[in-house]
């Protein structure tokens, strides 16, 4: 039996606008659905109209937007703004889902509204709990268990924010969220930038922060409405380990051959804004003379030398790395990256203070600014490619470059990782010694019940070429797929319409 | 360059540990392969009676519109039976007027009707 849905109007409508909402809930006939409308913004000839358009199924409820959703019946509820319109079929569409599910407790759809180009499409990830901390992608249509709405304390009055809020509150009580990758909600207006909206967001994910009772700090990231939470660190905070491989190479970098390990430690020392850190310098064998020295010169008493031998094996560097690290966290750092934001290490701390994560990535731009790294996302073939690569390093889509997002993966050329939990692991595998072993290792961390989590705040540049092409070798193919594919099909940044 | 004696065995344990945890990838892999599958097909079902409903929609648009461009044409037809009656030079400039919209209304009927 399909359950009962409730569409909960907002205030602020007129006549015209919530009859446009009631059009669009009327072109899907047999769903089982009721419009639930505040009588205080409609004329009585607006009712009429309504009603005619919506015949027994509008709820006509005067008050708070909190009293109209007490009041809605049935067994899920979702809000829309008056003026929004449901595409047709996809109430009953997620009647039938839920009955065909009925674990579910949150379902949400994808939506778009008027904007430029693709910018108002939005097609939206699975499940992705930091992700929510930072915008509240759920958005429209997000269906609710209404049980489950109550037992939270039921829908705020204040409207500023009060999507946001229950979606924090029910998704604190369950991890049974959904995502019906269909274009299910045209909004008349896009998400409110009003900076008074923004603050009543920020006050949402604020108030989840106090009712967790975890300390935290949440500020605006961006003027669109993008939020970051600050976990307050303990005193004094955790030692961090940062591993460098390195073979001394020299490289071109804004038109200067560059001994690249040396501005990766200068940017460090110089940059670097958090107070407990230490290098674990993993130099090969073949190392030239004198890299050592030019590193201790900038790093002095942070500096520990690990040497390695024989053919180089990423893997073997950074797990040779861990084993010398002395801090409760390692960062795995590429040699040729430098710092851009100084609070970068202070950042993937404070995400890594979350006990449900186990792996911390940064935001990497190319020389020319644009993105090499903001999370890693898999493609037809369920093969790993970078996210957004070369995009603009700006706020669109939906703030992917700005706020935390929850990945299958990261790439280790800037990764942090609890040390017990990389230890537990095993660390990096040595049967992929130099490409994939991040994404190998990201997945054991999903295995483990851990997310792995991109901050794009923690920003560095890696000078690696844009025009490189990582090309998947035979041996490497092989063991993806005997050991990472069927899970990268879990990917939330992956939806059916990719399964081939 | 000379190794720790704890290094090798070290090494040797964590690649055990690497071994048991892909191990676990193998049981989470195995253990949520069909609840997977089974939540594509959900997935896929749902789009379908979407797309259907959207298909549905436009058909009925259509079907409105091409009931509407039929009028039109019929009306058109008849305004230019009345100008066939009235004398020719009171009624040049009428006819290429009709003439016109009913070229125009014959195009969107064909045009609708292609769409069906």
């Amino acid at each position: 039996m399909s359950p009962v849905l409730s569409v909960v109007l907002l205030g602020g409508g007129d006549d015209a606008t919530v009859l446009r909402t009631a059009r669009s809930v009327a072109l899907d006939p047999g769903a089982p659905a009721l419009l639930v409308a505040d009588a205080g913004s409609v004329s009585a000839e607006g009712r009429a109209a309504v009603d005619a358009a919506l015949p027994r199924r509008v709820e006509w409820v005067a008050g708070a937007l909190g009293v109209r959703a007490a009041a809605a019946g049935g067994d899920f509820l979702g809000l829309l703004a008056p003026g929004d319109e449901l595409e047709p079929g996809v109430l009953s569409a997620a009647a039938e889902y839920l009955a065909a599910r009925p674990e579910t407790d949150v379902l949400y759809v994808d939506e778009q509204w008027d904007a430029p180009g693709i910018e108002g499409i939005h097609t939206k990830p699975g499940w992705a709990p930091h992700y929510l901390e930072g915008w509240d992608y759920l958005g429209r249509l997000c269906l609710v268990r209404r049980a489950l709405a109550e037992r939270v304390g039921g829908v705020a009055d204040d409207e500023r924010a009060a999507e946001w809020d229950l979606h924090l509150r029910v998704t604190e009580a369950t991890d049974r969220v959904e995502h019906l990758p269909v274009i299910g909600v045209t909004r008349l207006r896009p998400p409110s930038t009003d900076p008074d909206d923004v603050e009543a967001g920020r006050r949402a994910v604020a108030a989840r922060y106090e009712r967790l009772g975890v300390p935290a700090t949440v500020e605006v990231a961006h003027p669109a409405g993008y939020l970051r939470v600050w976990r307050t660190l303990p005193e004094p905070p955790p030692l961090v380990s940062v591993v460098i491989p390195t073979g001394g190479g020299r490289r071109d970098v804004r038109g200067e051959s560059t001994l690249v390990v040396e501005t990766a430690v200068r940017s460090l020392v110089e940059r670097t804004t958090y107070p407990r850190w230490e290098i674990v310098l993993v130099a090969s064998e073949n190392t030239p003379d004198g890299v050592v020295d030019t590193v201790r010169e900038i790093a002095g008493d942070r500096l520990t030398v690990a040497p390695v031998t024989g053919q180089f094996s990423f893997s073997h560097s950074v797990n040779e790395g861990v084993r010398v690290a002395r801090g409760d966290l390692v960062v795995l750092l590429n040699d040729d990256t430098e710092v851009v934001e100084p609070r970068w290490l202070d950042r993937m701390v404070a995400v890594a203070q979350d006990p449900s994560v186990g792996a911390v990535g940064a935001k990497l731009l190319f020389e020319d600014g644009t993105i090499q790294h903001v999370g890693i996302v898999h493609d037809d073939a369920w093969l790993p490619v970078h996210a957004h690569r070369v995009g603009a390093d700006d706020a669109s889509h939906f703030g992917a470059k700005i706020v935390d997002v929850d990945y299958l993966a990261v790439t280790a050329a800037c990764v942090l990782v609890p040390r017990d939990l990389y230890l537990d692991l095993g660390g990096f595998s040595e049967e992929l010694p130099m490409a994939f072993n991040d994404v190998d290792f990201c997945h054991k961390v999903v295995a483990a019940g851990r997310a792995v989590v991109c901050t794009p705040f923690a920003t560095l540049f890696h000078y690696e070429s844009s025009s490189r092409v990582a090309d998947v070798r035979p041996f490497e193919r092989q063991y993806l797929v005997e050991k990472t594919v069927e899970l990268a099909k879990h990917d939330p940044h992956v939806n059916h319409r990719s399964v081939r | 360059m000379s190794e720790s004696p704890t290094r090798a065995p070290w090494h040797a344990d964590l690649a055990r540990r690497d071994r048991a945890a892909h191990e676990r990838m193998a049981e989470r892999a195995a253990a949520t392969a069909e609840p997977l599958l089974q939540q594509r097909f959900d997935a896929v079902t749902a789009e379908l009676h979407v797309l259907r409903a959207a298909v549905a929609r436009r058909d009925a648009l259509l079907r409105e519109q091409t009931h509407a461009l039929r009028e039109r044409e019929a009306y058109v037809r008849d305004l230019e039976a009345q100008v066939q009656q009235r004398p020719a030079s009171a009624a040049g400039l009428l006819r290429r007027a009709v003439r016109r919209a009913r070229s125009v209304a014959g195009r969107y009927v064909r045009a609708g009707l292609s769409q069906r």
